[in-house]
């Protein structure tokens, strides 16, 4: 006992020593702060417990049936189970200077958040993976806290960061993907799940429990009952909903950039069949990104600006149809039915913050035109006036841009990642919402000239 | 070579058709009745380059760890609008315009110091000359020549930019010969770009030796 106790207190002493160099660095914003005051604070006090625990071991020895020692012994694991997951966190702040985060994506986030009354906080983290993805800490780390002690400091339920490829941190095209990332946020803190469970007739919850119940019953796996499977297809069935929603959310936030930037995100890995327990394949996402993108009237942009794009999409589509069966039948057969409840949900959440085409169109050609002349796409001059056009738009503009500027651009985007075109493209672009963010806070504090 | 006077510079920014080639772009623009000199301010941007304690014992353009020694050498650091980077006394940081400038293919420009700051002792630019066709943010070096430290504010006013006509040539193309176009942030040296050159005297001095009588 003696032993575990002491490694575990000088796992937490070299824990602490890592927070304290972290606390040197420059903090990219006060959500990193809070997300690392938080984590110094459960560290103290996981050490407390640690002390305690083997204060209270030594004093009263093994007891009767060496329970103390017992319990002893497994709050101390627990502790040490606390320290490593303070250290994963710990370990996900390298990267996150200043200068290595995409700052302009992550204030784009914060306004989407303030346009749709869920700004949520939110920490973005560089990571060596190839993947976007959300993790909602807030709610684990609290339990965490709230087990260790009960005066602890607790952090905003929805606290949630968002990771990065860190080999994509200056590519602001591909970082459009944060948006999707940033629709899971918003379909946990605005408990869409629950409303849309809520708001579900009658009719259609039934069909949806038939399906699932069929598929359980009907399943062929022996070492499974029928209630765990019904409970693992209803997992499947929830964790596609959220992805679902999420995907629309973006799409309703970012216009075609959401689509453009998803199969820019899904082409180096070209299994567009596969669906799993968490995502719904390629090629239905695609599908129904495109649905969404119809159903804001944005189709014939696409079609006659980016075609090679447009193609590429439909042929993903239709390759769903090609594909036959899904690995996970309840889940695949249930989303058609539930697919007119999730626009509507993401289009209720998403209201007024919606990018319709009306915010584009009267503009990109120039924005166009300015992009091949080398030039950031912020304003241009109209009637020696000069109309500023705002982050989403560069960012549709940008991806336009790209897209119809390389006619090979399926082939291409996969090898040429990291050419001077790409980068400079990602410089104008990045310039051009920054200063469209300086350019309207100017408006709101006055402009100096 | 003459200088833009305040109408030309207005009537270069402020052209009818937006695409015009011959369009100074500045991005964002300065609001008309703000351009009063022949000159326009240059706002600082909030990324800069500062240099720190590294182990080499100088920069030296031919050696063949250069571009490793330049980023021992050199650090980014952000610094955002309303907080401040100080620039000690003796001390050599780059910074960028906050301002993105496109020049056509008969307009070369000069950056140089505004005197508010000349007088405090801040140095802004050292390689002063845009060439024509030039694009993107300009690299301020920054030197402070005075006695105290100086806090540098992302979005002051520290430089200034005179535009200058200069005959076209249908061949210059900045996008092909310029090593920082493009940029929107201060760049490494590219010190390494130096070599090749500097290799070639190498090799003339090995034929031609203009040797002193006291060297052996």
């Amino acid at each position: 006992m003696l032993e575990l106790d002491q490694i575990v207190h000088e796992q937490a002493v070299a824990i602490k020593r890592l927070l304290a160099q972290v606390e040197l660095r420059q903090s990219p914003s006060a959500y990193y702060d809070r997300l690392l005051r938080f984590l110094i604070d459960l560290c103290d006090r996981t050490e407390v417990e640690i002390r305690a625990v083997s204060e209270l071991a030594r004093r009263h020895g093994n007891g009767p049936d060496g329970r103390i020692q017992q319990a002893s012994q497994q709050l101390v694991i627990f502790c040490s189970h606390v320290l490593r997951e303070i250290h994963y966190y710990c370990e996900s702040f390298d990267y996150a200077e200043q200068p290595t985060i995409p700052t302009a994506m992550m204030q784009l986030i914060k306004k989407m958040g303030n346009q749709i009354a869920h700004q949520k906080p939110f920490i973005l983290r560089g990571a060596f993976q190839f993947n976007y993805m959300y993790n909602p800490i807030g709610k684990y780390l609290n339990s965490l806290a709230s087990r260790i002690s009960e005066n602890a400091d607790l952090l905003d339920d929805a606290f949630a960061t968002f990771s990065f490829p860190m080999a994509n941190n200056q590519n602001i095209l591909a970082n459009c993907a944060l948006v999707h990332e940033f629709g899971h946020l918003v379909v946990d803190a605005a408990r869409l799940l629950e409303k849309l469970s809520q708001d579900l007739p009658h009719e259609i919850r039934t069909s949806v429990t038939q399906i699932v119940d069929q598929h359980a019953r009907a399943g062929n796996q022996l070492d499974f009952g029928v209630m765990q499977r019904t409970e693992r297809a209803n997992e499947v069935l929830v964790s596609w909903i959220h992805e679902s929603l999420a995907d629309l959310i973006g799409l309703h936030l970012l216009g075609p950039a959401h689509l453009f930037t998803f199969l820019y995100c899904i082409q180096p890995y070209g299994k567009h069949e596969a669906d799993d327990e968490e995502h719904p394949c390629d090629s239905y996402r695609v599908k129904m990104m495109l649905d969404g993108l119809k159903g804001l009237d944005w189709q014939d942009v696409i079609r006659s600006e980016a075609p090679r794009a447009w193609e590429i999409a439909q042929s993903i589509r239709q390759m769903r149809r090609e594909a036959g069966e899904y690995r996970y039948d309840a889940a695949a057969e249930c989303m058609p039915i539930l697919e007119p409840y999730l626009f509507d949900s993401a289009r209720t959440i998403c209201k007024n913050a919606t990018y319709s085409k009306g915010l584009f169109v009267s503009g990109y050609q120039h924005m166009l035109e300015l992009l091949k002349r080398g030039i950031p796409p912020l304003e241009v001059l109209d009637n020696s006036v000069f109309r500023q056009f705002d982050a989403v738009s560069i960012l549709n503009s940008g991806w336009l841009f790209y897209a119809k500027d390389f006619p090979s651009w399926r082939e291409r985007i996969s090898y040429v990642d990291s050419t001077d075109q790409l980068d400079f493209l990602n410089r104008l672009l990045t310039k051009a919402i920054e200063l469209s963010f300086v350019q309207e806070a100017s408006s709101i504090v006055g402009d100096g000239g | 070579m003459s200088v833009l006077s305040v109408t030309e510079i207005i009537d270069r920014i402020y052209v009818a058709d937006a695409l015009d080639p011959s369009r100074i772009f500045i991005v964002p623009a300065p609001r008309r009745e703000s351009i009063k000199d022949a000159s326009l301010d240059l706002m600082l941007g909030n990324h800069f380059i500062v240099t720190k304690s590294a182990r080499f014992s100088c920069l030296e353009p031919c050696g063949d760890e250069t571009r490793k020694d330049v980023a021992q050498y050199q650090e980014r650091v952000l610094v955002p609008f309303g907080k401040k980077l100080m620039l000690h006394p003796g001390s050599f940081i780059l910074g960028v315009s906050w301002q993105y400038i496109g020049l056509p293919k008969n307009i070369h420009a000069q950056v140089s110091s505004r005197s508010t700051w000349g007088r405090a002792g801040l140095t802004v630019a050292t390689a002063v000359v845009v060439h024509p066709s030039f694009s993107g943010c300009i690299t301020l070096e920054l030197v402070n020549n005075g006695n105290a430290p100086i806090a540098l504010h992302p979005g002051a006013r520290l430089a200034q930019i005179i535009f200058m006509h200069v005959k076209p040539d249908n061949k210059t193309n900045a996008t092909g010969n310029s090593k920082y176009f493009g940029m929107t942030e201060p760049g490494f040296t590219r010190l390494h770009d130096e070599r090749p050159e500097l290799d070639r005297w190498k090799q003339i001095g090995k034929y031609v030796s203009f040797q002193t009588n006291s060297e052996p």
